[in-house]
């Protein structure tokens, strides 16, 4: 049988025989509303900030803030001479005067980085239950997790891109046929620094990720890491040159700290180095496969681990 | 009709008069047990939940956050499965665009500020993330003083509050509440009880689980205990005192002369037990409808007059009590 219709007193929003709504001043939002993109950037920026330790206490500024200082000031400081030191080559410039070189700098600070930044990026959401606040929301596990990867790869990318970008500037400055036509003749370098620079993110930043995703207090995770890339290159480090030892061509590519480098001489072209792989006659190729299977498998494990969580 | 839609059909008339069951329900339950270990947590509990406000009710480690847990997806249950609003929102995440979630833990960023936070759940629910819409979520738990300073230098109930305006920001047709009234004073209370009335009056549905009754009486008469993790009680408040017809009903009679009531009541089969209080009586019934019969025919053989009749045992706090006792 139809409800019997009720005639609604000033104010009500619905009404039977038994009771009345009342209209409270409820207003459902009727404007536009956002994408997945805008929450997956809404974690990038969230991580960008916990990263670098902004719109926080002094002290989580310090870590991030020495190593980025230490990171560009030194090439700043070359760039700086170049302009001010009459005569200033190249060559006084050491490892400063050539890209390629410059990696073996800041690849070293990068692993710091690297070690700083993905532990910070996954371990205190666990530690204080704030995954609550991503998984009862549209969010899902690949969302959170991309998001946090995407910050680790773009603050490192960062991190070794802008002293490049600075040195590259200085390099061109001092270019015989002048500072537009340096710029121009060392453009072709670009795709090499790119090259070697997802390199590094990659070797250095899935390791760090992989070891976030299982530790519990961030300075463990951070140790941990810089224990493994360590370890793993200084056992490489003592084996045997020239060895046909299967065992140690197993290894080789498991020295994690020179696998970039190895790609850095593949990309400029340069005459390898007495790097691990080289040493037990590996290719290069070798190197890069090595990150991307690491890569890969830290993409499995961690969306393994975070659909409990979602 | 085949025997399964006549099963079906039968299902559906028994859920309509189980009490456990929504009469349009938004989030049901079906058979849900979920297990840490050798620890049962939640076992086979089936229930539903429609608009309005439902108190799910529980004594510390009773189950009741777990259980929550599973409806929001945060846990996927060990057996049986949870929709929410026709869906399994551990396969369809875009379901929580129209959940908002209050955890009991403090689940918050410490260093964000009230409005911050907002902002972030506002992006986070794909909502529309204006300064205006956070703005409005924020008043609504009357914090927009404070909004701007860290949560981290707020009050516990201040915390809870953000955490409300959090949940509140996407405008969540199901609102899911972990003791969303802990550390807050009584004027937040009365605040956060009357959001939470207007949420239900516009049609939204609300759980709200805590383990101070009180709070929850002020905002509901449909309750879902856990004990044990086990579904104990459903329905309204009333209705499970009156299911409970193995605890004698308590009832404060008063009259001018209350020692010949006593007398004539003892002859009464319902009655169990008579006690005199604070000048008055404490009788203590079997059947509540058979007293009442009886209380008019005694006034007038005895030429008592009763001034006050009122069941003292009907509370949520005597109801829950009784729960408890059962269980031990």
């Amino acid at each position: 049988m139809p409800e019997p219709s009720i005639e609604l007193d000033a104010g009500a929003v619905a009404a039977t025989a038994e009771g009345t709504v009342y209209d409270l001043g409820y207003t459902p939002h009727e404007g536009p509303r956002l994408g997945r993109s805008a929450a997956i950037r809404a974690m990038f920026v969230d991580g960008s900030r916990r990263a670098l330790g902004l719109r926080r206490k002094a002290w989580a500024k310090v870590l991030p803030w020495t190593l980025i200082a230490a990171a560009i000031v030194p090439a700043a400081w070359v760039v700086a001479l170049t302009f001010v030191v009459a005569g200033f080559s190249l060559e006084d410039a050491g490892p400063f005067g050539d890209p390629a070189e410059f990696f073996q700098v800041i690849g070293l600070l990068a692993m710091f980085f690297v070690g700083l930044v993905g532990p910070t990026l996954l371990i205190p959401d666990r530690r204080h239950g704030v995954l609550a606040v991503y998984a009862s929301r549209p969010v899902r596990a690949a969302d959170y997790l991309l998001a946090r990867a995407a910050t680790l790869v773009v603050l490192t990318s960062l991190f070794i891109l802008i002293p490049q970008a600075i040195l590259y500037v200085g390099i061109s400055s001092l270019y015989v046929e002048g500072f537009r036509a340096g710029l121009v003749e060392h453009a072709s370098e670009i795709p090499e620094i790119l090259g070697t620079t997802i390199a590094y993110v990659l070797a250095y930043g899935a390791p760090a990720f992989l070891i976030a995703l299982f530790a519990q207090r961030l300075s463990i995770a951070s140790g941990v890491y810089v224990l493994i890339m360590f370890l793993t290159s200084m056992v490489v480090e003592a084996m045997p040159r020239a060895t046909d030892l299967l065992v140690f061509k197993v290894m080789a590519p498991l020295a994690l700290f020179w696998n970039p480098l190895s790609v850095r001489d593949w990309l400029f072209n340069r005459e390898p180095e007495d790097w691990p792989l080289e040493r037990v006659g590996l290719e290069p190729w070798v190197a890069v496969a090595t990150i991307v299977a690491i890569t890969l498998a830290t993409v499995v494990i961690a969306h393994r681990r975070y659909r409990r969580y979602f | 009709m085949s025997t399964i839609e006549i099963q079906e059909r039968h299902d559906v008339v028994t859920q309509l008069r189980d009490p456990a069951h929504a009469a349009r329900p938004t989030v049901e339950v079906h058979g849900v047990s979920k297990w840490f270990g050798t620890k049962v947590a939640v076992s086979d509990v089936t229930c539903s939940f429609g608009p309005g406000i439902t108190g799910l009710l529980g004594p510390n480690g009773a189950g009741k956050t777990t259980l929550l847990r599973t409806i929001t997806g945060l846990l996927r249950p060990s057996e049986g499965r949870v929709s929410i609003f026709g869906t399994d929102p551990r396969k369809d995440p875009s379901v929580y665009r129209r959940i908002g979630f209050v955890p009991e833990d403090d689940a918050v960023y410490g260093h964000l500020s009230a409005r911050q936070l907002v902002r972030y759940a506002a992006e986070l629910s794909r909502h529309d993330a204006s300064p205006a819409v956070v703005e409005t979520a924020i008043a609504r738990v009357n914090l927009l003083a404070d909004a701007d300073r860290p949560i981290v230098e707020y009050s516990k109930g201040m915390r809870q509050r953000a955490k409300v305006a959090a949940a509140l920001v996407n405008e969540p047709d199901l609102l899911v509440l972990d003791e969303p009234l802990n550390g807050a004073d009584p004027t937040q209370r009365a605040v956060l009880i009357a959001i939470f009335h207007e949420l239900a009056a516009a049609g939204r549905t609300i759980i709200v689980s805590s383990h101070v009754l009180a709070e929850v009486e002020r905002m509901t008469d449909r309750v879902i205990a856990i004990l044990d993790g086990k579904l104990a009680a459903a329905g309204h408040i009333r209705a499970i005192r009156a299911a409970m017809t193995h605890i004698p009903h308590k009832v404060r009679i008063e009259a001018d002369d209350p020692r010949i009531l006593a007398r004539a009541l003892v002859d009464v089969p319902a009655v169990v037990g008579v006690h005199f209080q604070d000048g008055g009586l404490e009788v203590e019934t079997s059947n509540l409808a058979e007293l009442g019969k009886a209380i008019p025919a005694i006034t007038v053989e005895k030429s008592v007059r009763v001034t006050r009749f009122e069941p003292v045992d009907a509370s949520l706090e005597s109801v829950f009590r009784h729960l408890l006792s059962i269980r031990r």
